[in-house]
């Protein structure tokens, strides 16, 4: 019976709050069919061997003994084939229901197979949609927007990881810049202060073999090597902090690009455990559904073991009623048609007049004409007391 | 009736030296048009110059044809030897009497005698433009090149100056516009230790300017440019704190040679004139005074004719005598030499002023012994004496056209009374002349001889000489004709004998109006 479930899970929402909005979470497993007892199938199961005979059968086997009582030791002959006869009908019966208990059982297997079989599902939710495959992969599909989420950071990790692959000097080397533009107007205001300073007390022009130009620019000089130096150490010190926080940031921004496929895939993980719910019902029903049917079918089994039996046995009771056995001396038929007129039979079931006239038909047919059903009259299939074997003694 | 003689007397005529800048009509007749080979003597007259005497016995050997001797310094070493340095004929000598020739680096070639010669450090150095400078150490007579090696090229300057404890250069034939100094004590270091230089292009005043001169003054550095001189301070450590203290605009020096430094006040030639740095220890200024002004235009004039050579006019010299109190300065080209006397300005801040013919010095030392020593062509001449070397010289005086005071009345000048002090045997002229004529009356006179009295050497019964102790000449001339203004003038030829004029006493009558 298809079953659909509509979890709405708990999200944050734009504000911040959570929210359990419908469609954030839909989660829609594909419809079950589990639950299905094996039993209610379209499955039919072999009658249970008649154990009553019927009234022609009975004649059948009356006629056969009168005809036995004639002059040739028939009776030793019928009563034979008769033993032969019951064991026959006894194996027939046995494999017939060996035959339909390897049915019955490859029926139930088929039918749990099909109802633990993996039945894909598709989770969607508004990160994207996460889907099974029958060979036990999955698919996944981001909404749009997390596509482009994911492209656009996933694209800024590229830029990082760039930055973060880059020779350090170069990174460095602008990383100086930035520093020494930044010191270079104070820079020029301390050079013009100094110029001022030296052109006004008419030093400008001095060159020294101490300093190269004058104490003042030596002294201006050295100070604008050393925050030269400074920025140069800083500009190194700053290239690789920032590479290593490119690298940290490029690690997080890839792991953030993934994350909506992690979450779609989580939402996977979700709707994986719902569907556990309903496939263990599965399994558990058609468990229980080869459990019953198993224990239904060795019920079946032995009652029909027990039938075929109790038939077997009856049948040979029969025999010896009819024929006598072999160590008690001669039974009901050695004395002549039951079902004539004035016969056992007769007189205990008032038999029709054909039976009673069996004894010339036997007589004047043949033995096998009463012996076997004829085939022009096949016995009705799905009747009650159906024998397919039926028909003859 | 006879008029009454007036008597007109001119008093230490000449004392004011000459004044060829103010009106004559009315000017002090104290000063005077003329005063040639004439000194102010140390009893403020105008008297005769000194004459000199030939030292140098092998000049024209060694100068041959060449101008002379430009160029002359006494060294005295440590060891107190002393050596005289002079140049001339594209050479340098040592010596005075006879002039040798110093050795020079091999291959070395001299092609001017504008040497700059300093002793400094026991050294004696030598710096001209496009020469390769030199240096006599401890006054040998070997001269070497400076040490140059690889960038420590010492500068091939033409103006050096030793002071502060370094050497000071500037000017050479491709940068004239910066000052280099040498390391501390050491010439021959100019790119090494505490040397330095100084680019003055951003420096002066007045736009661009050459480096002429340099000059230490008053604890100053003075860097004198063409038409601007900076006054420096810090020098004494100049990498440090050489810095400009004060600029003087539009005036300069235009000749290197020119710079002397009295003591108080620090001369040079400019193109206003000869100029004087006066020196103010407590105010550290540095007033400038035109001491030439009563003779301006006459020697801008003959400075005019002084060929000018790498920057400057390189054959004016100059030299400063304190025995003698006087400032020469010597114009080849003219042959013309002025002498000022530095004891004290006129009221107007002028020197008084002479000028000197014949002389024709081309250069001047002061040695050691204050004897002021002349380069001349013949050689190396010392200044003394009354005789040009064995020759007599002429002394001129001529006042400047005098009214007397009375410019409307005519002059009939009947008598000249003399006081000359000195003047053996002096043949002497007085011209006078009347309104401003050059063509003068003349009186030729001679003085007698005289023995003077030499204190000390009078012994008992011997012939003691007991005369004066300077001969004073009065000589009575008669005169002649007449006019509104009248000059006088006393021309004198020196002969070996002192010759300074007194006084001038002059009778005359006064006539008419004119």
């Amino acid at each position: 019976m298809p079953e659909q479930f509509n979890n709405q899970l708990s999200m944050t929402g734009p504000q911040g709050q959570l929210t359990n909005q419908a469609g954030y979470f839909n989660t829609q497993l594909p419809q079950n069919t589990t639950n299905t007892s094996p039993l209610q199938n379209q499955t039919f199961l072999p009658s249970f061997p008649n154990t009553g005979l019927s009234t022609g059968e009975v004649a059948g086997g009356l006629a056969l003994g009168g005809l036995l009582g004639g002059n040739f030791n028939l009776n030793d002959i019928i009563s034979g084939a008769a033993n032969y006869y019951g064991g026959q009908e006894g194996i027939k019966a046995a494999y017939g229901v060996g035959q339909a208990g390897l049915g019955l059982a490859e029926q139930m297997g088929q039918r749990a197979s099909e109802a633990t079989q993996f039945k894909p599902f598709t989770v969607t939710t508004n990160l994207g949609r996460a889907g099974t495959t029958p060979e036990g992969g999955f698919t996944l599909e981001l909404s749009p927007e997390q596509q482009a989420l994911q492209t656009q950071l996933l694209g800024q990790a590229g830029n990082l990881f760039k930055q973060v692959g880059q020779d350090p000097a170069t990174q460095q080397q602008a990383i100086y810049e930035q520093i020494r533009q930044a010191q270079m107007p104070e820079e020029e205001r301390e050079r013009l202060r100094m110029q001022e300073g030296l052109f006004a007390s008419g030093r400008g022009g001095i060159q020294t073999a101490q300093y190269g130009g004058s104490p003042e620019q030596f002294a201006y000089e050295k100070a604008r090597a050393e925050a030269q130096s400074g920025a140069l150490l800083q500009a190194r010190n700053q290239a690789l902090a920032e590479q290593a926080q490119s690298l940290e940031s490029a690690t997080g921004l890839l792991g953030s690009g993934f994350t909506p496929q992690r979450e779609a895939l989580q939402a996977l993980g979700y709707g994986t455990d719902l569907s556990n719910i309903a496939s263990t019902a599965a399994a558990r029903g058609a468990g229980t559904q080869a459990t019953l049917g198993q224990a239904g079918l060795e019920s079946y089994l032995q009652g029909t073991q027990l039938a075929t039996n109790l038939q077997q046995q009856q049948m040979q009771n029969l025999l010896a009623s009819a024929l006598g056995t072999s160590t008690g001396g001669g039974g009901m038929l050695s004395g002549g048609n039951p079902f004539t007129s004035g016969g056992v039979i007769d007189e205990a079931f008032d038999t029709p007049d054909w039976l009673k006239s069996v004894e010339d038909y036997i007589k004047g047919t043949g033995l096998y004409g009463s012996l076997f059903n004829n085939s022009s009259t096949p016995n009705t299939t799905n009747s009650p007391g159906y024998n397919p074997y039926g028909g003859g003694i | 009736m006879a008029q009454q003689l007036q008597n007109i007397t001119i008093s230490a005529p000449g004392f004011l030296g000459i004044n060829t800048q103010d009106s004559p009509i009315g000017l002090n007749p104290a000063y005077a048009s003329i005063a040639d080979n004439c000194v102010i003597d140390q009893l403020g007259r105008v008297g005769a110059r000194k004459g000199y005497t030939l030292v140098t016995t092998n000049g024209p050997a060694v100068l041959g044809t060449s101008r002379g001797i430009c160029c002359i310094l006494e060294f005295i070493s440590r060891a107190n030897v002393t050596t005289v340095f002079s140049a001339g004929n594209n050479k340098i000598f040592t010596g005075t009497t006879t002039l040798v020739e110093v050795t020079l680096p091999a291959g070395y070639t001299i092609t001017e005698d504008n040497w700059q010669i300093v002793s400094f450090n026991n050294n004696v150095y030598f710096f001209q433009d496009n020469h390769a400078p030199l240096v006599s150490t401890a006054g040998s007579t070997t001269l070497a090149l400076l040490t140059s090696s690889g960038t420590n090229v010492p500068p091939e300057a033409n103006a050096l100056m030793a002071g502060f404890g370094r050497l000071w250069a500037a000017n050479t034939a491709t940068n004239k516009y910066t000052v280099y100094w040498s390391s501390l004590l050491a010439g021959d270091e100019w790119h090494g230790g505490s040397a330095g230089s100084i680019d003055l292009t951003t420096v002066w005043p007045n736009g661009y300017d050459e480096v002429v001169a340099i000059a230490e003054h008053n604890n100053f550095l003075l860097v004198f440019g063409k038409k601007n001189i900076l006054v420096f301070t810090g020098a004494d450590s100049p990498s440090s704190n050489l810095t400009l203290h004060d600029t003087i605009e539009g005036t300069g020096c235009i000749a290197r040679d020119s710079i002397q430094s009295t003591g108080t006040d620090l001369i040079f030639l400019s193109t206003r004139g000869l100029m004087s740095l006066q020196r103010i220890i407590q105010e550290k200024s540095l007033p400038l005074n035109d001491v030439s002004r009563n003779i301006r235009t006459d020697l801008l004039t003959y400075i005019s004719q002084e060929v000018e050579s790498n920057g400057h006019r390189e054959a004016i010299k100059s030299v400063y005598s304190p025995i003698d109190a006087f400032y020469l300065l010597t114009l080849p080209e003219s042959q013309v030499v002025y002498c000022f006397d530095v004891r004290a300005p006129l009221e107007n801040g002028s020197f008084r002023v002479t000028t000197w013919s014949v002389l024709n010095p081309l250069g001047f030392s002061m040695f050691a012994d204050d004897a002021l020593y002349m380069g001349r062509a013949e050689g190396i001449v010392k200044y003394g004496g009354y005789f040009d070397n064995t020759t007599q010289y002429q002394m001129r005086y001529f006042s400047n056209p005098t009214d007397f005071g009375s410019p409307a009345n005519l002059k009939f000048l009947k008598k000249f009374n003399l006081t000359i002090i000195g003047g053996q045997s002096t043949p002497t002229t007085l011209n006078w002349g009347y309104d401003y004529t050059s063509a003068y009356q003349k009186q030729e006179f001679t003085f007698g001889s005289s023995n003077i009295a030499e204190y000390g050497l009078t012994e008992y019964n011997t012939d003691g000489e007991y005369s004066a102790s300077i001969i004073i000449q009065t000589p009575k001339v008669n005169s002649t004709g007449n006019g509104s203004v009248v000059t006088v003038g006393i021309e004198a030829q020196i002969n070996n004998a002192a010759f300074s004029i007194q006084k001038i006493d002059i009778h005359a009558l006064l006539g008419r109006l004119i």
